[in-house]
């Protein structure tokens, strides 16, 4: 079997060109690590990231009482800090106070007020964990919201998988090797299984390179720390029901991402074969997932039916509810069924293509008998 | 014609693709309905149908009479919505929509739309005397460029009035709705991606190659073939947007001029929304045809059916790419003109340049690839003679 699988792979990714669109894939990743797409908003100057990783490294962790009395001590001397200096200038502007003793007060206040943005920024998190001390942790949010954000699915991946996919079909199908094959002694099942294996394994490697690229990323350009830190502690997730640790989110989110993309794979073997012609199979396979996702983004209801273009969202079923109009959260027990919903429909596919595929070998081997 | 037949029913008219156009075309239909249902959402069938009777009374030709009675309406309402002495029971009569405070929300959009048509000439003369100020000092500041820009702003907005007024939230929901687009070129796709690559992916290619007819005859009659395919589905879906759009909110006012839709406020284009309509559609067209152009190219240099499909799809998310920062470039910002026509800083004119431009180079590039094949073709059929 794992020849089989071999010789599928190579198909795909050698005879059938599929190591252009890897490689294609593989450069876009690169270049987004390398040169940071999106990252522009996150960032913030060099000084102010500084201050903040020191606060967060002071502060961070549980909202204790005690940690809220130093941070509002730190607020009330950067306030006085500024008030400060702004009755500094108000009296030299008045001529009540002399340059010197202008540059005196300024250079006793300045390293307060220079923290001004900084603390603006941290203060707004410490303002948003205060509302839930138990559930929320002070933790750099910046690089775990781009993480976890849920902002639809990643079309590349879903064409990289079906074209993939489709080339590893096409190689039976159009050179028309397809009925050979399914004489030989192990053909019938066999090559099918193969099939099924080689894009599931080739599905678990996308998914799983392009989160390590993406999470590659978010280590490049945004500190990430707070791995422990429950997954409340980020705004999107403030209603969440799971009991997950930020880590744990992106693991639990990204297997889910990947049994999506194995799902959809898997699902357009099944069109592919069904269909008989690799470019028609390929379509049907990206309309039934693209045409839901087109027609339902507005609320976000096709995270709700049982194709795998929601389950590659991954993240927006884990965030409760978000509060978005229109949006109606999904609960633990819907996304479960769900989840096996999908793979029902993907299993019964793979069960419709199994029949139709061992039965058109069975057909041809009958009269080979009776020849012998 | 037989031949047009033939070639037509070897890709296009396939079951498989009729049948995806159909239901498409009925997956097309429940998302107009949903989209229009979610536009409504938010008021209640009542407050719906004392919109539409309210507009009744004031629909037409702008009279002081019509503007007197919104005004006397709205003051009315206002006033005892201030004075809190209202029932909050539902069914009142007297009132428009059974309650007094949603009586109250709807005159006061419906004063608004109004004060929009009837004070828009107002703006647009505010904004041609900006214009000619902007002129001045531009030509005082030596840059041509943008003096010629605002003396022709200032020609656009002169003079410009709306006569009469009518309910536009259905047009602005018409020109909006783009789900139809994503049908359309689900079809071109399954129906022009194996037009040229299925004689090679079926080993008849050579076959063509030596027939009397000749290859460049069989090219000409595939791309036209294409074109006119493009041609007949984009109008079929559009004229079913526009036929559910219509039912739905009943267009009236299709020779107000287009910036009497409050979205086309600062359109540069002087056209009545009917014309903008058949305008639009024109825009899409030409859009569509650029992809049905590279989609011909690319079926015309690929050997099989997954490749020409997978080099058009391909061309797809570049197109949706290069829509991102450029959406001149791309055939998809062509799709639904809005975004080009409510700004008069927007150049639609670029857009439309680029696409004839793109349009006749992959004509050419057609051209070319079926030259030498119809060379070859010459050279057997001689040697056969």
């Amino acid at each position: 079997m794992i020849k089989l699988c071999t010789w599928e792979w190579k198909k795909m990714v050698v005879k059938g060109g599929g190591w252009v669109l890897l490689c294609g894939l593989a450069v876009w990743c690169l270049l987004d690590v390398l040169a940071g797409f999106h990252m522009a908003a996150y960032i913030e100057t060099p000084t102010v990231e500084k201050q903040l990783a020191g606060y967060y490294r002071e502060y961070g962790g549980p909202l204790t009482g005690e940690k809220l009395d130093r941070i509002e001590r730190h607020n009330e001397a950067i306030a006085q800090a500024k008030k400060t200096q702004n009755q500094a200038f108000s009296d030299y502007d008045n001529q009540r106070i002399s340059p010197e003793e202008l540059e005196s007060i300024l250079s006793q206040t300045d390293d307060w007020v220079n923290q001004e943005m900084a603390f603006r920024l941290f203060y707004r998190d410490v303002s948003y964990c205060r509302e839930d001390p138990q559930h929320r942790f002070l933790v750099e949010k910046r690089g775990w919201q781009m993480l976890l954000k849920s902002t639809g699915p990643h079309f590349l991946l879903v064409l990289i998988c079906v074209l993939l996919v489709s080339r590893m079909c096409s190689c039976d199908l159009s050179q028309t090797t397809e009925a050979v094959l399914k004489t030989a002694d192990k053909g019938r099942q066999h090559i099918l299984f193969a099939k099924w294996g080689t894009a599931a394994g080739m599905a678990v490697f996308i998914g799983v390179f392009y989160s390590l690229c993406l999470y590659g990323k978010v280590m490049r350009y945004l500190p990430l720390d707070g791995y422990s830190a429950p997954i409340q502690s980020l705004p999107a997730f403030s209603a969440s029901v799971y009991p997950f640790s930020l880590l744990g989110m992106f693991l639990v989110g990204c297997a889910v991402r990947v049994c999506g993309l194995v799902l959809l794979s898997v699902g357009s073997v099944c069109l592919i074969l069904l269909v008989r012609q690799a470019a028609a199979g390929t379509l049907l396979a990206l309309s039934v997932n693209m045409i839901p996702y087109f027609l339902w983004v507005a609320d976000e209801a096709y995270t709700r039916i049982p194709v795998p273009i929601g389950l590659i969202t991954a993240f927006s079923y884990f965030a409760g509810d978000s509060g978005r109009q229109g949006l109606v959260p999904i609960t633990p027990q819907e996304f479960m069924v769900l989840l096996l919903g999908t793979a029902g429909v993907t299993g019964a596919l793979c069960w419709l293509s199994y029949v139709v595929y061992t039965k058109g070998t069975l057909k041809r081997r009958r009269p080979r008998e009776q020849v012998r | 014609m037989n031949s047009l037949y033939f070639e037509a029913k070897k890709t296009m008219l396939r079951p498989v693709v009729l049948g995806a156009l159909l239901l498409l075309l009925l997956i097309n239909g429940y998302a107009c309905q949903d989209y229009i249902d979610r536009r409504r959402a938010e008021y209640t069938p009542e407050y719906l149908e004392a919109y539409s009777r309210v507009y009744d009374r004031v629909e037409g030709t702008i009279t002081q009479e019509n503007m007197r009675w919104i005004v006397a309406e709205k003051k009315r309402l206002n006033a005892i919505i201030r004075s809190q002495q209202f029932s909050t029971e539902p069914n009142q009569p007297g009132t428009y929509t059974g309650y007094v405070y949603s009586d109250n929300n709807l005159i006061n959009a419906l004063y608004d739309e109004a004060k929009y048509a009837y004070e828009y000439a107002d703006f647009a003369k505010d904004t041609a005397a900006k214009a000619q100020r902007n002129v001045r000092l531009y030509q005082k500041k030596n840059n041509p460029r943008l003096a010629e820009y605002y003396r022709r702003m200032g020609q656009s907005f002169a003079g410009r009035r709306i006569t009469s007024f009518y309910r536009t939230d259905g047009w602005e929901a018409y020109f909006s709705y783009s789900f139809s687009h994503l049908a359309t070129v689900l079809i071109l796709l399954w129906g022009l991606t194996p037009l040229f690559s299925v004689e090679k992916e079926t080993n008849t290619y050579p076959l063509l190659r030596v027939t009397p007819a000749g290859l460049r005859k069989i090219y000409m009659q595939k791309t036209a073939l294409a074109f006119l395919f493009c041609g007949g589905v984009s109008l079929l879906f559009s004229v079913q947007d526009l036929i559910q759009f219509g039912r739905a909110y009943g267009f009236r006012g299709w020779n107000n001029p287009l910036y009497a839709v409050p979205a086309f406020q600062n359109t540069g284009l002087s056209v009545s929304i009917g014309g903008y309509v058949v305008l639009n559609y024109a825009f899409k067209l030409l859009g569509l045809f650029a992809f049905v152009a590279a989609i011909v190219f690319v079926s015309a240099v690929t050997r099989s059916n997954l490749q020409a499909l997978g080099a058009s799809v391909g061309l797809l998310i570049l197109s949706m790419i290069v829509c991102g920062c450029w959406p001149e470039g791309s055939f998809i910002s062509l799709l639904n003109s809005i975004g080009f026509c409510t700004d008069y800083s927007m150049h639609i004119g670029v857009g439309v340049g680029i696409h004839l431009l793109l349009i006749g180079v992959f004509l050419l590039g057609i051209a070319l690839i079926a030259t030498p094949a119809q060379r070859g073709s010459l050279f057997r059929i001689r040697s056969r003679k």
